[in-house]
């Protein structure tokens, strides 16, 4: 938030409300949540996918045996995953919103 | 509507007017930075008439761009009392005065203050969606006006980073003039304009003032917004020393 005190100090020169401050910081967080699990899930599909058609396999803990990589992933995790994200994500973005929303606008107009 | 012109004396130059669009009393503004005081405004009172184009002018760190805070709103005075628009400003908590500024007044700042993701077309439309609600129709026809006026609108889908300081300028101008708000607050508007964007500039805001009775009071030290002002203000060391009608 810090580099973005002047916009902060524009917005609510130019009359934003401060709980229109504090519900776009909001947004926003919710919004980079769900980008960065959307980009996490997608991530994880690919690796999947890949590991499945190259049919990927290993020594583990330097057994003889080859072990054929076959993983699959429950969406109930997923679907998890990507909640956990998001929430912590929101919850995140809640005192950084709160302070902007309670920025006077001199002040964060005057920031360098 | 043309002021009625009065005796210039320092720190009190209130004039006879029909109707003030701003009524400040014995203005003062102090800070404490550091745990020192500076008087940025000692006991300014001028009386603004709707409809006037006025220009504040004085040398750097005089107190012009205090007094603008004020007017906007963006700031409250130390002491004294203030009305914009027939509202005692003093009194607005920080939700009413975001609402009044919204509502009222559109701005011009000095180092233009485009949001730097939007383009420039969007930060026209900004005050349009966020403050005003304003239906999209009536956004876009708004906006694409406002933008060919100040000659940006070819340049509407670029970034400020993709724009001279100049088109940023005119984009911040054209975000002030959106509104149609009743009093425009310029520090500085045509700075980095060159000469005939900035009179194209000043003959919309005079278009503007003649069209739709808005008042703007400019910070400055442009000789051309000062040639064009109606009336000019004296701002040194934080007190109004001079006051006189100007050429137009």
């Amino acid at each position: 938030m810090y580099e973005r005190v002047r916009e902060i100090g524009t917005i609510a020169g130019i009359g934003t409300l401060p709980n229109r401050i504090l519900s776009l910081f909001l947004v926003e967080g919710v919004l980079l949540g769900a980008v960065g699990a959307a980009a996490g899930v997608l991530a994880g599909a690919g690796i999947i996918l890949v590991l499945n058609v190259w049919k990927v396999s290993v020594h583990f803990g330097g057994s003889l045996q080859l072990f054929v990589l076959s993983p699959r992933v429950d969406l109930f995790e997923v679907v998890l995953a990507s909640v956990t994200v998001i929430a912590v994500s929101a919850v995140a973005s809640v005192q950084p919103a709160v302070r902007a929303s309670r920025m006077e606008p001199i002040d964060a107009l005057r920031h360098v | 509507m043309r002021p009625v012109l009065a005796m210039p004396k320092a720190g009190d130059l209130t004039g006879a007017r029909d109707v003030s669009v701003v009524r400040a009393t014995d203005v003062t503004k102090t800070y404490a930075t550091d745990g020192v005081e500076v008087q940025a405004l000692r006991g300014i009172s001028v009386d603004v008439a709707a409809g006037s184009f006025l220009a504040f002018i004085g040398p750097s760190g005089s107190g012009k761009t205090t007094l603008l805070n004020l007017l906007g709103c963006l700031d409250k005075p130390s002491s004294g009392s203030l009305e914009v628009a027939g509202t005692d400003v003093t009194r607005l908590d920080r939700r009413q005065a975001a609402a009044f500024r919204g509502a009222r007044i559109g701005f011009v700042f000095q180092s233009f203050n485009l949001i730097p993701v939007l383009t420039a077309f969007e930060n026209v439309e900004y005050p349009l969606v966020m403050v005003q609600e304003r239906p999209a129709r009536e956004r876009r026809e708004r906006v694409l006006e406002l933008l060919e006026a100040v000659g940006m609108a070819d340049q509407r889908d670029k970034r400020p980073e993709q724009l001279s300081g100049g088109q940023k300028q005119r984009v911040a101008i054209a975000r002030a003039l959106v509104t149609r708000p009743e009093l425009v607050l310029a520090d500085e508007p045509t700075a980095n304009l060159d000469g005939e964007t900035a009179h194209t500039t000043i003959a919309l805001m005079k278009t503007m003032r003649d069209e739709a009775g808005t008042t703007f009071l400019f910070a400055t030290h442009d000789t051309r917004i000062i040639g064009a002002a109606e009336i000019v203000y004296t701002v040194e060391d934080g007190r109004l020393t001079g006051r006189r009608e100007g050429r137009s």
